[in-house]
């Protein structure tokens, strides 16, 4: 598929070229946006009826649409999330436990629907299209995009926006440090580390990630990307070539299986190959986690912009290269893997190649 | 859109549960006796509007209360189903297969009770918050019946069902995969039922398809699945195909959060899409399972819908609605919904839209009936789903002769 464009916002980032400063330091506590940008021909007065969940959403999305926003071309939507719009669930639910179901709020319910993002979209940006929403672990963003290029590529759809959004909450921070996953301020450790004490990984962060993707026909010059994007169902038997190699890994549950298949590509590398880890600056998003680092892919591959590397295990450093040079980085496998064992991929390649 | 030569994806297997019960012969005895599964309950002490009228699986059937069921009800409806359909297919442990689910809420009760607890300052079960994640129902079915091939959930509202059966079809006809279970399902939760009592959504008495009296839909809870297979592979193993999958269609109308657009534009885009799929036209359907919730604006919808598809043909077009024998199972009611249209093609019925009893006369021409009624030359059935958000879908299936 073809890049055509990317739209990101973080708590630190809100656009592709701020992406490498924010990983100056590492991310050991929970974050949240703090003020959404205006977005072009959104009304204020629509963005502030809009709920947190869908605003990142549409930030992101009208980014990466840049120029396209508004042709007749049909675009379909594909959204990808784990949690959803908890902080609205848990509005809903505070009315009905404190007052009854006669006072259960009719607003919270309807735009805490776990499509509410997908519809959105195609109200706001997108008339005309289809759209799916995925609900699922760390992967399950790059399984949106995959369902995405499968659209493309059978015909179903001429171009696709594809992205993801997680939205903090202290409900889920609170369950996940009861797991011993991550809480709002834990020390902060190593991918692929033992479990020490109640408290490791890093903290949660909330945001979106989307891309806007086409038939690789569709490359055009005037694309603000020149990149493409090829997803893989099953990155632990990817034996090709690649210059970069990113990693979801969070110091979390998932990273059992991150380290698995790390191992098994960088056996299949004929030479060392740097691995990135951006959840270890940018925080846990789950869902957006793929996409994040997708938009990292392209931030090394398509502007030359320079990450830091982490120690990595042991088990992978002689198999690892210490520095990354992104003038020579022509294509990068980011791989995330979910808790539950399910992996995703995808290759990010410069055109020229 | 073009379609290149793809395989024929055939139902080998399939399973339901929902008020009527567990198995699709009760569903298919319920079609023909006109039976519904509709009662008054008092659900989730206070949490929900009491009494309402809704499609509650009987207790006797999980063998659990709706409140001990709570933190993985979704998960044991869907086992029901599962192990109807699997067993039908005649899928071994470990096989090949995709799990694709469409559910609004999963185990969505669980995560309510987890927040109740923090907030009352009672300990809590963590493991209840991963239960409303919606692909644990995913991994659940995996892990059941030890498939080990990919793990979806899809969630586009009360189209989900259908939406997950379009997902597994496309990913079928593009070779990644050669068996699929499609699996529907969402339980009743005080978030669900509070929620579209808060719209004013619900019926105070049993729900009525496209009557003039009709004032709003019954929540259900159900589950359906059904295994898709690869019409060559399943030949080689001898499977018997209940139907033909044969053309998907969505659309999202971008028009309002929770109401259809007024002349149906997404179902019409969907069908048309689906019918595109297929290789027919809307002329060529013999029958239609339509969402028909009873709610004034979504019957409506889809009328006007119906009206732009089908033309002249609709007054000889048989469509039924079976949310008045199950509720409103919303991301199942696709799902259950195909399982309806298959044994509609199977025995050669259209099954009854019950309680309609004055048609709206808006509806001029719908050709709709509240009993039974037999039919010959039943061979392609449309089934449609509507959605929050403006979703739409569509799935055509075809009898294999």
């Amino acid at each position: 598929m073809a890049l055509k464009g990317i739209g990101i916002i973080t708590p630190h980032v809100t656009h592709i070229s701020e992406l490498a400063v924010a990983c100056a330091l590492p991310c050991n506590q929970s974050d949240q946006i703090k003020k959404i940008p205006e977005i072009p021909d959104i009304s204020a007065r629509d963005l502030r009826r809009t709920s947190r969940l869908c605003a990142y959403a549409l930030y992101a999305a009208t980014q990466a649409l840049g120029s396209v926003r508004g042709s007749k071309e049909r675009i379909d939507c594909f959204a990808a999330l784990t949690h959803g719009s908890t902080p609205l669930l848990k509005e809903f639910h505070d009315y009905l436990f404190d007052f009854g179901a006669d006072k259960a709020s009719p607003g919270a319910f309807s735009a805490s629907v776990t499509n509410a993002v997908v519809a959105t979209l195609s109200t706001m940006l997108c008339p005309g299209g289809a759209g799916t929403t995925f609900v699922g672990m760390e992967q399950c963003g790059i399984d949106a995009l995959n369902h995405a290029a499968l659209m493309i590529s059978s015909g179903a759809s001429n171009f696709a926006l594809v992205g993801a959004t997680e939205e903090y909450s202290e409900i889920v921070e609170q369950a996940y440090s009861a797991c011993g996953w991550g809480g709002r301020i834990s020390p902060l450790t190593l991918p692929f580390a033992q479990k020490k004490g109640t408290d490791y990984g890093v903290g949660q962060t909330e945001g979106s990630v989307y891309l806007f993707i086409g038939p690789i026909s569709s490359i055009g010059k005037n694309d603000a990307c020149l990149c493409t994007i090829e997803p893989l169902e099953d990155p632990e038997n990817f034996s090709g070539q690649v210059d970069c190699i990113i990693s979801g890994a969070n110091a979390g549950p998932a990273d059992c299986y991150e380290l698995a298949i790390l191992k098994s590509v960088l056996k299949a590398q004929k030479r060392p190959v740097p691995v990135i880890f951006p959840q270890l600056y940018f925080g846990n998003g789950f869902a957006l986690n793929g996409m994040l680092d997708i938009a990292v892919a392209y931030d090394i591959i398509g502007r030359g912009s320079l990450y830091p590397l982490y120690p990595v295990n042991p088990d992978i450093s002689q198999l690892t290269a210490p520095l990354l040079n992104p003038l020579t980085c022509k294509s990068s496998l980011v791989i995330s893997a979910g808790r539950n064992g399910q992996a995703a991929g995808a290759i990010v390649r410069r055109c020229d190649e | 859109m073009t379609h290149p030569q793809t395989p024929d994806i055939w139902i080998t297997g399939m399973g339901a549960v929902s008020a009527l019960g567990a198995g699709t012969t009760i569903h298919h005895k319920a079609s023909v006796e006109g039976r519904s599964g509709l009662k008054a309950h008092s659900l989730f002490n206070g949490a929900a509007p009491d009494p309402i009228i809704c499609g509650m699986v009987p207790p006797e059937v999980l063998s659990k209360s709706i409140d001990d069921s709570a933190k993985e009800r979704a998960d044991l409806l869907q086992d029901i189903a599962l192990d109807e359909a699997v067993a039908q297919a005649g899928l071994g442990a470990g096989c090949r297969v995709d799990t694709i689910v469409g559910t609004t809420l999963a185990n969505l009760h669980g995560a309510t009770n987890y927040y109740r607890d923090i907030k009352n300052r009672q300990p809590a079960d963590v493991a209840l918050v991963q239960g409303f994640i919606a692909s644990s129902c995913a991994d659940h079915a995996a892990r059941r019946i030890g498939a080990t091939g990919r793990r979806i959930a899809v969630s586009s509202a009360c189209a989900s069902g259908v939406t997950a059966a379009g997902t597994a079809l496309l990913r079928m006809r593009a070779g990644l995969a050669d068996m699929a279970m499609v699996c529907g399902v969402d339980a009743l939760s005080p978030f669900v039922v509070s929620g579209f009592s808060s719209l004013m959504l619900c019926s105070k008495q049993e729900c009525r398809p496209f009557d003039e009296a009709r004032d709003g839909l019954n929540p259900g809870e159900g589950a359906a699945v059904l295994v898709l297979e690869n019409a060559m592979t399943a030949a080689a193993r001898g499977s018997i195909p209940l139907a033909k999958v044969a053309g998907f269609g969505q659309s999202l109308e971008s028009f309002h959060a929770t109401r259809s657009h007024p002349e149906g534009r997404g179902i019409v885009e969907s069908v048309q899409a689906a019918c595109a799929m297929a290789g027919c036209s809307p002329q060529d359907i013999n029958a239609a399972h339509l969402h028909g919730t009873a709610t004034k604006f979504n019957d409506a919808s889809e009328y006007c819908a119906l009206k732009t598809l089908f033309g002249e043909k609709l007054p000889r077009l048989p469509v039924f609605s079976t949310k008045s024998m199950t509720g409103h199972t919303f991301g199942a009611s696709g799902t259950i919904g195909a399982v309806f249209a298959v044994l509609a093609m199977q025995h050669q019925f259209i099954p009854p839209t019950l309680f309609l009893q004055q048609l709206d006369p808006q509806f001029q021409g719908l050709n709709i009936s509240s009993i039974a009624r037999e039919v010959k030359k039943l061979e392609r059935l449309l089934v449609t789903a509507l959605g929050f958000g403006g979703e739409s879908a569509a799935l055509i299936l075809e009898r294999v002769i």
